[in-house]
C-alpha cells in the first residue's frame, strides 16, 4: 500500500517536471517590429558590446531588438536547431569560423550579400556563400613580459620558440580544454602541416613551464612573473595600456604568420522578419564596429573603423592563417588524440 | 535489537524527505538522466556499442587508473598532514583554535582558479616564498621548484583537502572517551603503541569517511591537475570528459565516459555511506566532551606542536595571504611597477567608478550574500528532513542517502551539461534565473549538509524520541522539541557549509544564469577573463573574509548551544 | 609498613577538590575503597594506576616505589567502570592484547586466552565483538583481559555498577572466587556498602578526599570511627545524647546522673537490629542489662523485608528505625536498646570511654 503511494509521488513529480520543461517550448513569437537576436553570453552582458549596440540601433532605426544570451556558440547552434519547427530567433551572433562547418551542416542560415562586405578584407570572408558574415576577428599570438626577458631574446617565429634557451619560459594552454589552446594547435598545423606539426610540439614540450587548462590560468601565471612568454591574443597588451598605463607586456609578431579566429553573424532562414534582421547585420558591420572591437578586445572587420590609440599596442600580423572549417571538423578529434599522445609521453 | 520503524507514524517519516527529494530529482537527477541517456543514443537509435567501447577501452582504463592513483596518493598525503593537526585540535585547548578551524575551511570556498593563482603567487618560481628565500640567502635561482610536476598536484590537493580531514577527524576524536587508551596503558602499552593499536583503529572509521570525501574531490579535480601538474601527461577522467563534451563536441562519448566515471564514484559513495554507518555504530553516544589539556605537557611536545602549527599555517595562509596581498596591488605608473593601493576596494564598494567589470562588483556581492543566505536557510531544513528518513534502516533509506550524496560524485562538466538542458527549457525573467541558481546551489549543498547532520543524528539514541512520544508529544512536536534542538550544532555547521558553497559556486551559476545574474565568483571570472587579476583577488579576499566571519560566528553560536 | 602488597600516600588537588589519602593493602588481599560519589575513590585508583600524577607522595608496590614509573610499566591492571573493551577487537583479541605487547608466542597466547575465558566462564565468546555482549559479559571479558597482563595489582573501578541487582550479587561472588584462585592483590572501588562487606578482606572508607577508616568488614560495621562511617556502612539511628539520662534503665534503677552530655554535638548511634520492641504496654521489656527505654514510640511504617520487618517509629519527635521478626500489634510500642550497643560521637568522631 505505502509502496504504491511512493510510486505515485515519483510519478507526480516527474509529471510536474516534464510540464515545466515543456513550458519552455512555448514562447511568444516576436511582433513585427521586433527582432530576436541570439548571442553568446559575453556579448550580452553589461560589460559586453551588446547592450550599447542595441540601444544605439533601436534609437537609429526604431526597430526593437530582443537580445537573448544563449550560451556559447555550440549551445546557440543546438538551441536554434531544436527550435527549427517553432523559430524564435532571427539573427545569431558569434559563430566562429572553425565552428562554421557545424552551422553549414545544420542548414540554418540564409545567404546575405550585405553592402558592407565591400569594406571587409577578403581574407576575413571565410564563407564564400555569405551565409555567415564576419563582424570581428582576432589573432593568437605570444605575449612577452619585457621585464623578464631582454629584447634580444624575443623570439621572432614559432620555430625560434622551440630553441632550448626558452626552457621553462613559455606558458601554453591545453587544446583539449581551451579555445585559445586549440588556436595554437591549429596555428601549428597551418604553419607546419599535418606531417610536421607534432615535431614542433615535441620540441616545445621542454620549453613549456606548464600547459594550463585555460587561458585565465596561463595569463595569471604570466602576470605573476612565472614565465616571460604566454600564449594569448595580439590584442592582449591593450588592456594593460588602457587600464594600467603600462607597456610592459607586448605582442610578438611571428614571421610564419598568425592563426586567425573570425567571429560571424548569420541570418536565420526561418526568420519572419528578414528586412529588419538585415538592417541589424548591416549595423553590426558598420556603426557598431568600434564598440565591438573595444569591448571584445578584437579587431574590427570593417577597414574604415578608427581604433583608439591603445590599439597601437595590438599590432596586426602581416599574414593571417586559417584552416578550412570542414577540415577542422573532420580531423579535430584525431589531432587532439595525436597531440595528447605526443604530449603525455 | 530491532530498530524502531516509526510504528503508526510511518506516514509522517515517509513524507518528511519529499521536498528534498523533489529538488534533487528536478534539478539533478532528471537533467543527469537526459545527459547520460545520450550515451545510448546514436543516429540509428538505441545502442550499447558506445558504452561498451568506453568501458573496455585501454585508454579509458589508463586514465581511470591514473585518476585513481593521484586521488589515492593525494588522500594519503592529506591524511598524513591532517592527523597531527587533528590530534592537537582534539586533545588540547588553546587560544586561536576557532580561528584555525575557520581558516581551514577557506580553501574549500575559494574557486579553484584562485586557489591555483594563490598557490603560484606563493610557491611559484617567482612567488613570495622563493623571492624571500632568494633575497635572504642571496641565491641566483629559486630554491623551491615544486610546481608543475606530479608533486605539485599532490601538494595542492593536500592544501585543498587536509583541512577537511583535520576538521572531521578532530571533532570525532574530541568526543571519543579516553578509557580505552587508559586501559591499554595499564595493560602495558606505551603511548606510541597505544596510538597505533588502539586510538588509530578507533579513529579509522572517521578517517575512512573523511578520506572518501577527499578522494572524491581529488577524483574530480580539474584545474589543479592541469595547471600545477604541468601538462597533458596528467590526464584525468574529468579532463577527458571535458574534452569530449566541449572541444570534440561528442556528447555521446562524453556521456558514456561520465557514466563510467559515475559508476566508479558511486562505488566509492556506497563505501563512504557504509563507513558513515560504521562510525555511528562503533562508538557510543557521548554528550560530554572530555576535559582538554591546556597545552602539550612536555617541552618536546610543545616544540613539535609549534613546528607543526607554523608549517601548516604557512602552508594554508601562504596562498591565501598571497591572494589578499595581490588585491592591494595596482600599477599606476607607465613603468608598470605595482604599489600598494586601495583602488580595487574603492571600486568594489563603489567609492570610485569601476573599470570594466568592477562596476558590477558591489551588486554581485549583495547578490551573492542574498543567494547564499537563502540557500543556507532552505538547505538546512530540507537536509534535516531527509536525514530523518535516512536515519532509519532499510533499503529505501539507504537509496535515499545515496541519492542525496550523488551530486558530490558527478563531475561539474556533466552537471553543467544537465543545467544547460534546464536553462534551455525554462526561459523566463531574472527572477526565474535567480530561483534556478538558488535551487542549483541547494543541490550542490545538500550532500554536505546531509553529511554534517546525519552522523550526529545517527549518534542520537532512539530512546530520546521514544520517550518524548510516550510523554504525549506527536512526531512533529517531538521532532521540533527534542531532535532539532539536539542537532542545533550540526545544523549550524551545515548551514555554514551551504553558505560557503553557495558563495563560491561558479559552474552552475554561469550555465544557468547566462548574463542576467551576477554573483561574486562570476564577476571574479569575468575580471580574470578581461585581464584584471588584482580586481579578482580583491573580490576573492572579500569572499574569504565573508566566509571566515560566517564560520567564526557559527562556531561561536555552536559553542553557546553546547554550553561550552 | 608491609614490604609486600601496596602502600601509598598521595596528595593531589583539582579546582574544587583536594585528595590526601594514605593506606596500605597486604599482598593477596582484596581491599575495597568505599565512599559516596565525589569522595575521591576513583581518583585514588587513577593515581595508583598512574593515569594521573599526584603532587607529592609515594606509591610502593611490593617493595618498589613506582611513583616515577610510567603507566605501562607499573604492572597494574585496571578494569574500568565502562569496561573500555577495545571496540575494534573481538573478545579473544582483547584478552590477547596485553600478551601480544609482551611478545608471548601465539601458541601460548591462545592457550592463555582459553584458560582465562574458562576462568570467567566465557569460553563460547571468543569471536564476539564487545558491542555484541551484555553488560555482565563485558565485565567478565574486561576482568579476563586485566588478568592476562599478569598484574602485580588489580584495580577494579566500580565494575558492577552498571548491572542489575541479581547479576551484581552473582558476579561479585565470581570476582571473589577468581581472586581466590589467582591470589592477585586487588583494589576494588564501589559505592555499595553491601558489596564491600560481602567481598572485601579490608575496607577503606573515604570521604571528601580523605581516608576515614581502614579495617575488616566487621570492624567497620560494628566499630565505626566516625558518625559518617557508621551511617554510611548500613542503616542506623542517630539521637542527641541528652535523651540518655531520661531513658536509661539499669538493674539498680535509674542512674541518669552518670551520663553527662559533652560540649559540642554529642550524639548516640545504634543499629536497627539492636532495637528491641515490646508491643504489649502491660509487659516489661525482656532486657535485664543496662539499656535505654523509649516509651510510647509511635509506629509510622512497617515494611516486610522477607526475613524481618523494617519498622519506622517516632519517639519524641525523633525518627527511629528498628528491625523485628514480627509485625507490632499496636500503634504505640516500647523500645529498648542495650547500652553496650550504643556508640557515642562528639562532633562526628567516636568518643572513646576508658
Amino acid at each position: 500500500m505505502t509502496k504504491h503511494r511512493n510510486y505515485f509521488a515519483v510519478l507526480a513529480i516527474l509529471l510536474v517536471s516534464s510540464f515545466l520543461f515543456a513550458q519552455g517550448a512555448k514562447e511568444s513569437s516576436s511582433t513585427n517590429n521586433t527582432i530576436t537576436v541570439y548571442a553568446y553570453d559575453a556579448f550580452c552582458g553589461d560589460w559586453g558590446p551588446g547592450p550599447a549596440i542595441v540601444t544605439e540601433f533601436e534609437a537609429k532605426t526604431g526597430i526593437k531588438v530582443n537580445l537573448v544570451s544563449a550560451g556559447d556558440a555550440i549551445e546557440m547552434l543546438i538551441k536554434v536547431q531544436s527550435e527549427k519547427n517553432n523559430p524564435i530567433a532571427d539573427v545569431v551572433v558569434g559563430i566562429s569560423d572553425d565552428m562554421a562547418a557545424k552551422a553549414y551542416a545544420a542548414d540554418l542560415f540564409e545567404a546575405y550579400q550585405s553592402p558592407s562586405l565591400a569594406s571587409i578584407p577578403a581574407f576575413l570572408q571565410f564563407d564564400p556563400s555569405h551565409k555567415l558574415l564576419p563582424f570581428d576577428y582576432g589573432n593568437f599570438a605570444f605575449v612577452v613580459d619585457t621585464e623578464k626577458l631582454p629584447s634580444e631574446m624575443f623570439p621572432t617565429s614559432l620555430q625560434a620558440l622551440t630553441d632550448p634557451k626558452y626552457k621553462n619560459k613559455v606558458l601554453l594552454i591545453d587544446p583539449r580544454t581551451s579555445s585559445v589552446g586549440l588556436g595554437l594547435l591549429l596555428w601549428t598545423i597551418e604553419v607546419y602541416g599535418e606531417q610536421e606539426y607534432l615535431s614542433w610540439w615535441k620540441a616545445m614540450k621542454q620549453n613549456a613551464l606548464t600547459i594550463t587548462e585555460g587561458w585565465s590560468s596561463a595569463y595569471g601565471l604570466f602576470t605573476e612573473g612565472e614565465a616571460p612568454l604566454v600564449l594569448s591574443y595580439t590584442t592582449s597588451p591593450v588592456y594593460h595600456v588602457t587600464y594600467e598605463d603600462t607597456t610592459r607586456y607586448q605582442t610578438l609578431l611571428f614571421s610564419e604568420g598568425h592563426s586567425t579566429t573570425i567571429e560571424s553573424v548569420g541570418l536565420l532562414s526561418s526568420s519572419k522578419n528578414k528586412e529588419h534582421a538585415k538592417a541589424f547585420i548591416d549595423f553590426l558591420l558598420t556603426d557598431a564596429q568600434l564598440e565591438i572591437a573595444t569591448a571584445n578586445s578584437m579587431y574590427p572587420v570593417n577597414s574604415t573603423t578608427e581604433l583608439p590609440p591603445a590599439f597601437d599596442w595590438a599590432p596586426k600580423p602581416q599574414k593571417n592563417l586559417s584552416l578550412d572549417a570542414a577540415t577542422i571538423e573532420k580531423n579535430l578529434d584525431r589531432w587532439l588524440t595525436e597531440w595528447t599522445q605526443v604530449m603525455s609521453k | 535489537m530491532k530498530q524502531q520503524d516509526g510504528g503508526q507514524y510511518k506516514g509522517f517519516y515517509k513524507a518528511m524527505p519529499a521536498p528534498g527529494a523533489a529538488v534533487l530529482l528536478l534539478l539533478f537527477l532528471v537533467p543527469l538522466f537526459f545527459t547520460l541517456s545520450t550515451a545510448f543514443l546514436s543516429e540509428e537509435g538505441f545502442t550499447l556499442s558506445r558504452v561498451q567501447q568506453t568501458f573496455t577501452s585501454a585508454y579509458t582504463i589508463r586514465i581511470l587508473l591514473f585518476t585513481l592513483y593521484q586521488a589515492a596518493l593525494s588522500t594519503l598525503a592529506s591524511v598524513v598532514v591532517a592527523l597531527p593537526g587533528a590530534y592537537l585540535l582534539a586533545n588540547y585547548s588553546f587560544r586561536g583554535k576557532r580561528f584555525i578551524r575557520a581558516l581551514t575551511t577557506v580553501p574549500f570556498v575559494i574557486p579553484s582558479i584562485l586557489v591555483v593563482l594563490g598557490f603560484v603567487i606563493f610557491f611559484g618560481n617567482n612567488g613570495f616564498l622563493n623571492q624571500f628565500l632568494m633575497k635572504t640567502f642571496s641565491l641566483e635561482k629559486p630554491p623551491i621548484q615544486i610546481l608543475y610536476s606530479f608533486k605539485a598536484i599532490i601538494l595542492a590537493h593536500t592544501f585543498f583537502n587536509f583541512p577537511i580531514i583535520m576538521n572531521l577527524v578532530s571533532s570525532y576524536w574530541e568526543h571519543m572517551d579516553m578509557h580505552c587508551e587508559m586501559a591499554a596503558w595499564t595493560l602495558g602499552a606505551r603511548k606510541g603503541k597505544t596510538f597505533r593499536t588502539i586510538t588509530l583503529p578507533r579513529l579509522l572509521p572517521s578517517i575512512i569517511s573523511a578520506s572518501t570525501l577527499v578522494f572524491l574531490f581529488c577524483y574530480n579535480s580539474f584545474a589543479i591537475i592541469l595547471v600545477l601538474g604541468g601538462g597533458p601527461q596528467f590526464t584525468t577522467m574529468e579532463v577527458e570528459i571535458y574534452r569530449l563534451a566541449r572541444t570534440s563536441m561528442d556528447s555521446g562519448a562524453a556521456a558514456s565516459l561520465s557514466l563510467f566515471s559515475i559508476l566508479v564514484t558511486s562505488f566509492l559513495l556506497i563505501w563512504y555511506n557504509k563507513s558513515q554507518k560504521m562510525l555511528a555504530r562503533s562508538e557510543a553516544y557521548t554528550t560530554s566532551t572530555k576535559r582538554l589539556d591546556k597545552r602539550p605537557a612536555t617541552v618536546a611536545g610543545k616544540v613539535l606542536a609549534l613546528l607543526y602549527s607554523l608549517a601548516t599555517s604557512l602552508f594554508i595562509l601562504g596562498p591565501i595571504a598571497s591572494i589578499v596581498v595581490r588585491s592591494f596591488m595596482a600599477s599606476t605608473t607607465r613603468s608598470g611597477a605595482e604599489s600598494f593601493s586601495f583602488r580595487w576596494y574603492r571600486q568594489l564598494f563603489a567609492i570610485e567608478r569601476g573599470t570594466g567589470h568592477m562596476g558590477s562588483a558591489l551588486q554581485a556581492l549583495t547578490n551573492s550574500l542574498a543567494i547564499a543566505t537563502i540557500v543556507a536557510l532552505i538547505t538546512v531544513p530540507i537536509a534535516l528532513t531527509m536525514a530523518t528518513a535516512i536515519r532509519k534502516k532499510g533499503f529505501a533509506s539507504s537509496s535515499l542517502e545515496l541519492f542525496g550524496m550523488l551530486p558530490m560524485t558527478v563531475s561539474s562538466v556533466i552537471i553543467g551539461l544537465g543545467y544547460y538542458i534546464i536553462s534551455n527549457r525554462i526561459r523566463g525573467g531574472v527572477s526565474i534565473g535567480y530561483t534556478l541558481v538558488v535551487l542549483a546551489h541547494m543541490v550542490i549543498a545538500i550532500p554536505f549538509v546531509l553529511r554534517t547532520i546525519l552522523p550526529e543524528y545517527r549518534k542520537m539514541p532512539l530512546s530520546y524520541a521514544q520517550s518524548s512520544l510516550t510523554l504525549g508529544a506527536g512526531p512533529l512536536r517531538t521532532f521540533f522539541l527534542i531532535e532539532v534542538p539536539l542537532l542545533k550544532g550540526a545544523m549550524i555547521t551545515g548551514g555554514m557549509f551551504a553558505f560557503a558553497l553557495s558563495m563560491g559556486e561558479i559552474n552552475a551559476t554561469l550555465t544557468l544564469a547566462n548574463s542576467a545574474i551576477v554573483t561574486l565568483p562570476v564577476v571574479m571570472y569575468r575580471l580574470i577573463g578581461s585581464y584584471n587579476f588584482q580586481g579578482a583577488c580583491a573580490l576573492g579576499s572579500v569572499l574569504i573574509l565573508v566566509c571566515s566571519i560566517v564560520f567564526i560566528v557559527s562556531e561561536l553560536a555552536k559553542g553557546e548551544s553546547n554550553g561550552r | 609498613m608491609a614490604d609486600r602488597g601496596l602502600s601509598c600516600a598521595m596528595k593531589a588537588s583539582y579546582q574544587d577538590f583536594r585528595l590526601d589519602a594514605a593506606f596500605s593493602v597486604q599482598e593477596g588481599e582484596l581491599a575495597c575503597i568505599i565512599g559516596p560519589s565525589g569522595c575521591g575513590k576513583s581518583t585514588t585508583l587513577q593515581l595508583i594506576a598512574g593515569l594521573i600524577t599526584p603532587e607529592e607522595g609515594s606509591i610502593i608496590l611490593n617493595g618498589n616505589d613506582i611513583m616515577q614509573t610510567p603507566v605501562h610499566e607499573r604492572q597494574i591492571a585496571m578494569v574500568f567502570q565502562d569496561y573500555a573493551l577495545f571496540p575494534h577487537m573481538n573478545v579473544a583479541q582483547n584478552i590477547a592484547y596485553p600478551m601480544k605487547l609482551r611478545k608471548v608466542p601465539k601458541e601460548k597466547r591462545l592457550e592463555e586466552v582459553n584458560r582465562l575465558l574458562s576462568l570467567v566462564s566465557m569460553t563460547e565468546y571468543q569471536k564476539r565483538k564487545p558491542q555484541e555482549l551484555s553488560g555482565g559479559e563485558r565485565q567478565r571479558v574486561a576482568l579476563a583481559r586485566a588478568l592476562a597482563s599478569q598484574p602485580q595489582l588489580l584495580l577494579l573501578d566500580e565494575p558492577l555498577s552498571a548491572l542489575d541487582a541479581k547479576l551484581r550479587k552473582h558476579l561479585r561472588s565470581e570476582i571473589r572466587r577468581i581472586h581466590e584462585e589467582t591470589g592477585i592483590t586487588t583494589l576494588y572501588v564501589t559505592h555499595d556498602q553491601e558489596e564491600a562487606l560481602a567481598i572485601a578482606d579490608t575496607i577503606i572508607v573515604m570521604q571528601g578526599g580523605k581516608v576515614e577508616q581502614v579495617g575488616s568488614g566487621e570492624e567497620i560495621y560494628h566499630s565505626p570511627n566516625s558518625l559518617f562511617v557508621a551511617t554510611f556502612m548500613g542503616e542506623g539511628n542517630t539521637l542527641p545524647y541528652n535523651i540518655i539520662p531520661r531513658s536509661v534503665i539499669s538493674q539498680m534503677g535509674g542512674n541518669g546522673f552518670l551520663f553527662k552530655p559533652l560540649e559540642g554535638k554529642h550524639t548516640i548511634f545504634f543499629r536497627p537490629e539492636h532495637v528491641i520492641i515490646q508491643d504489649d504496654e502491660t509487659l516489661p521489656l525482656p532486657e535485664f542489662f543496662t539499656h535505654l527505654e523509649f516509651r510510647d514510640a509511635q509506629v509510622v511504617g512497617c515494611e516486610f523485608q522477607g526475613d524481618h520487618f523494617r519498622i519506622s517509629l517516632l519517639w519524641e519527635g525523633h525518627q527511629i528505625i528498628a528491625h523485628a521478626e514480627e509485625r507490632p500489634r499496636t500503634a504505640k510500642v516500647r523500645l529498648g536498646i542495650r547500652i553496650e550497643k550504643i556508640r557515642e560521637f562528639l562532633n562526628g568522631q567516636l568518643v572513646i570511654k576508658n
